[in-house]
């Protein structure tokens, strides 16, 4: 840690995040409780002339033609807003999936359209695996966004992805005949790390493997 | 000896921080409710989707004894193609074109306003009271955790607060400042973005919003070549902004 020096006037400090990071919506995080309610308005007011970062999370009232409408809008500008630490084009592919997932001609009533803090988690687990090979997208309970890495039938990587930076993980393993299964509930910093003992790079970095398509 | 202004230019940046691009101009005269329909249906051509919105503002005054609450609601629109990379708002006030990362083009996103302000004048012949340029970056600096990011490495706007000796954990800086060409100002934010969308980054929030609203031609081309010059006037202060430490992370 470096201290500040005579010739530096303003130093900004990280703090740690703990183990229940929350995700990036300003008025949620700790350090943000030391802004008074105007200067968080005023903070607020900067978002978007246009709507761009405040599209509505999905309203129960209205059609699920309008509500898919409104999560593949919101996923979308979410996604761009982080492009610039993508592969130029990167998103056309993975906006592809995005329409196919929420596709009114292939949807579940039963389903629940993928909510915001949710694909706020994997588009933040996207931007730490951007090396790596894209994964299939599906969707899970409660509308939380789901990530998979397959090798083969018995060998994959699923991700659930929370809100607020937490993940469910499952990795199948092929032993002998069969497979085994381990999984866990961790936050997005320490997955990597949990995910180590199974060389994820194995799922992670097989150009030869097509990838899984998406699934509800 | 006088002191000459230089004016600043912008280089194409391959990774350049924008996470919005705005051109907004706002009206002398509101339009009818009825006209921002027509507007935005001529204007559904070139977008795939249109919302029906209400921009709602409301006021709260107290004079320490009553309080009244103002609330003025007005129609509006937004278009947006399928993969969000082309918005824009029609409201009563206003006509407010946007373009998301990645960015293609000052002229793109020029081209997209011009369409648009032509159907709007084909269907009300409002006079501009505003011309405002406006961009929003996030500047996304890899981060340590529990390390101490000196802010003068990357900003030339920042709170100054050495008198304290404590690193700043929340701050916001907003400046009003009049353009080196003469009838334009500028707001400038800088805020960071709490906490920080990038993981083991930390993200600056960078608002440059050019404007003016003193003598503007209704001339269709005129209002271009002034739309022209609040983009310059904004690369100059970006350009002034960020220090050349900043700039490398947009290459």
């Amino acid at each position: 840690m470096t201290r500040p020096s005579e010739k530096s006037t303003s130093s900004f400090m990280v703090r740690k995040h703990s183990s229940s990071v929350v995700a990036a919506h300003p008025a949620s995080s700790v350090a943000s409780e030391f802004l008074s309610v105007r200067t968080k308005q005023i903070i607020a007011e900067l978002k978007s002339p246009t709507g761009a970062n405040t599209v509505d999370a999905p309203d129960a009232k209205r059609s699920i033609e309008h509500r898919l409408f409104d999560a593949r809008s919101a996923c979308k500008i979410t996604t761009r807003q982080m492009l610039m630490h993508f592969p130029t084009d990167w998103h056309k592919k993975f906006f592809a999936q995005l329409d196919n997932l929420l596709d009114i001609d292939e949807w579940d009533d039963r389903d629940e359209p993928v909510t915001k803090d949710s694909f706020f988690t994997l588009i933040r687990l996207m931007v730490m695996l951007k090396d790596k090979r894209r994964p299939g997208i599906g969707i899970a309970n409660h509308g939380n966004i789901v990530a998979t890495w397959t090798v083969g039938p018995k060998d994959r990587l699923t991700i659930e992805c929370l809100p607020n930076d937490r993940v469910y993980w499952l990795a199948t393993i092929p032993v002998d005949d069969g497979s085994d299964s381990v999984a866990g509930d961790a936050s997005l910093s320490k997955l990597l790390g949990y995910l180590q003992p199974y060389s994820p790079d194995h799922w992670l970095t097989n150009e030869d493997i097509k990838q899984t398509p998406a699934s509800r | 000896m006088r002191h000459v202004f230089k004016p600043l230019t912008s280089p194409v940046y391959p990774r350049a921080p924008i996470i919005e691009a705005v051109i907004e101009l706002v009206i002398a005269d509101r339009v009818a409710p009825k006209d921002v329909e027509r507007i935005a249906k001529k204007m559904k051509k070139r977008y795939d989707a249109c919302e029906d919105q209400k921009q709602i503002d409301l006021a709260v005054q107290t004079d320490g004894m009553k309080m009244s609450v103002r609330q003025d609601a007005m129609e509006a629109r937004r278009l947006s193609s399928n993969d969000q990379s082309r918005v824009a708002v029609v409201h009563e006030k206003a006509l407010i074109t946007s373009r998301l990362p990645p960015y293609p083009s000052w002229n793109a996103l020029r081209e997209d306003a011009h369409a648009n302000w032509g159907d709007w004048k084909s269907v009300a012949n409002s006079t501009v009271s505003r011309v405002g340029v406006r961009f929003i970056n996030r500047i996304d600096i890899p981060t340590a955790m529990d390390n101490i990011l000196e802010l003068e490495s990357y900003l030339t706007i920042y709170p100054q607060m050495k008198a304290l000796q404590r690193p700043v954990t929340a701050f916001l800086v907003q400046a009003s400042v009049d353009s080196h060409l003469e009838r334009w100002s500028a707001n400038i934010t800088v805020t960071p973005f709490l906490p920080p969308p990038v993981p083991g980054h930390t993200s600056i929030l960078l608002d440059i919003d050019v404007f003016r609203t003193d003598e503007i031609p209704n001339h269709k081309d005129k209002i271009w070549d002034m739309v022209d010059e609040g983009r310059a006037i904004k690369n100059d202060i970006f350009e002034r902004v960020l220090t050349p430490e900043a700039k490398e992370l947009f290459k």
